[in-house]
């Protein structure tokens, strides 16, 4: 294993994401939501600070994403799917300024 | 608006109290209409950091995993096993916590990061491989920023939808509702007192009419 003090890790299909493991990232082939679930529950236990996640797989677990919100560390954060683009990372900061503001502010921030 | 008055004692220790009550709401009203204002105020500086650094990610990213899948057709599975076993990074990360207003968010940076292996373009790789994995090196720190500050940004929202229910819950429910009880119970007093006060005239006026 690359990344001996168990920093970062990252979730998705194994022909995208084993490249991360060349710059020393923990990665793990899953892409079932309950198979990604219980991997972030065990990675959690293992001590991991970040996890990323494919956003298509991310997008399938958002309740699982919105329990975890209140605790500073994992840090779950999806990042984008090459193979089918969705932009939820982006869905997600509109989300959270929609929550800080209380109204849908538009494009621009 | 509904005010329980039904179990309210009428008295002027109770309305002392009330008073209190409402001094303490208004000041609790004040300190959190600051703490909100403050902390939409680092909410906005930081979500516009947490644009910039998604966009930059998305774009790079997507860069480097389409290199990555243009050089995994030029190269067998085990191939492209072999070349990133190849590549021994070691990356050590300082995280701690900070504090913004109360709230404990996650504080992240780069402690120590060494490559055993130095990438350059080898006879059995292809050009993309290792310019994919140049840019997700270079990525390294940007990506570890967002999600530092993308974490923050979310409980950060969080919190200040608290806030703002506490402040609505104060505005509009308890410090109306404390009014009305002292209301309710001057009302009370003063009409005791009238009625004090009557009695007292008619009973002397009886008196008087008696001798």
């Amino acid at each position: 294993m690359n990344n001996s003090n168990k920093t970062i890790a990252v979730i998705g299909k194994a022909a995208l994401v084993k490249v991360f493991r060349a710059i020393g990232y923990d990665c793990f082939y899953d892409t079932a939501p309950d198979a990604v679930i219980a991997r972030c529950q065990a990675l959690d236990t293992a001590g991991y600070k970040i996890i990323l996640i494919l956003e298509k797989t991310a997008a399938q677990i958002g309740k699982y994403l919105d329990s975890r919100a209140g605790k500073p560390y994992p840090i779950i954060m999806p990042i984008p799917d090459t193979m089918t683009p969705r932009h939820y990372g982006m869905e997600r900061l509109k989300a959270n300024m929609e929550k800080a503001m209380g109204i849908k502010v538009g494009g621009n921030v | 608006m509904t005010t329980t008055t039904t179990n309210l004692n009428a008295t002027r220790m109770e309305r002392l109290r009330q008073n209190d009550r409402l001094k303490t709401a208004r000041r609790a009203h004040k300190l959190l209409e600051d703490k909100y204002d403050e902390m939409v105020h680092q909410f906005t500086i930081l979500i516009k950091r947490n644009r910039n650094l998604r966009e930059l990610v998305e774009k790079q990213l997507n860069q480097a995993l389409q290199l990555f899948i243009a050089a995994n057709t030029h190269m067998s599975t085990a191939a492209v096993d072999d070349a990133i076993a190849n590549c021994h990074t070691t990356l050590t990360l300082n995280c701690t916590t900070q504090n913004i207003m109360g709230l404990t968010v996650p504080h992240i940076n780069i402690a120590d990061e060494t490559t055993d292996h130095q990438i350059t373009p080898l006879l059995t790789t292809p050009v993309n491989f290792d310019d994919s994995i140049r840019m997700l090196r270079q990525l390294t720190i940007t990506l570890i920023e967002l999600a530092n500050i993308e974490k923050t940004c979310s409980m950060l929202a969080d919190e200040i939808q608290k806030v703002r229910r506490r402040i609505n819950s104060l505005e509009y429910n308890m410090i109306p509702d404390i009014q009305a009880k002292i209301k309710f119970i001057t009302m009370k007093l003063d009409e005791n007192q009238r009625e004090t006060q009557i009695r007292v005239m008619k009973i002397k006026d009886m008196q008087n009419r008696t001798e």
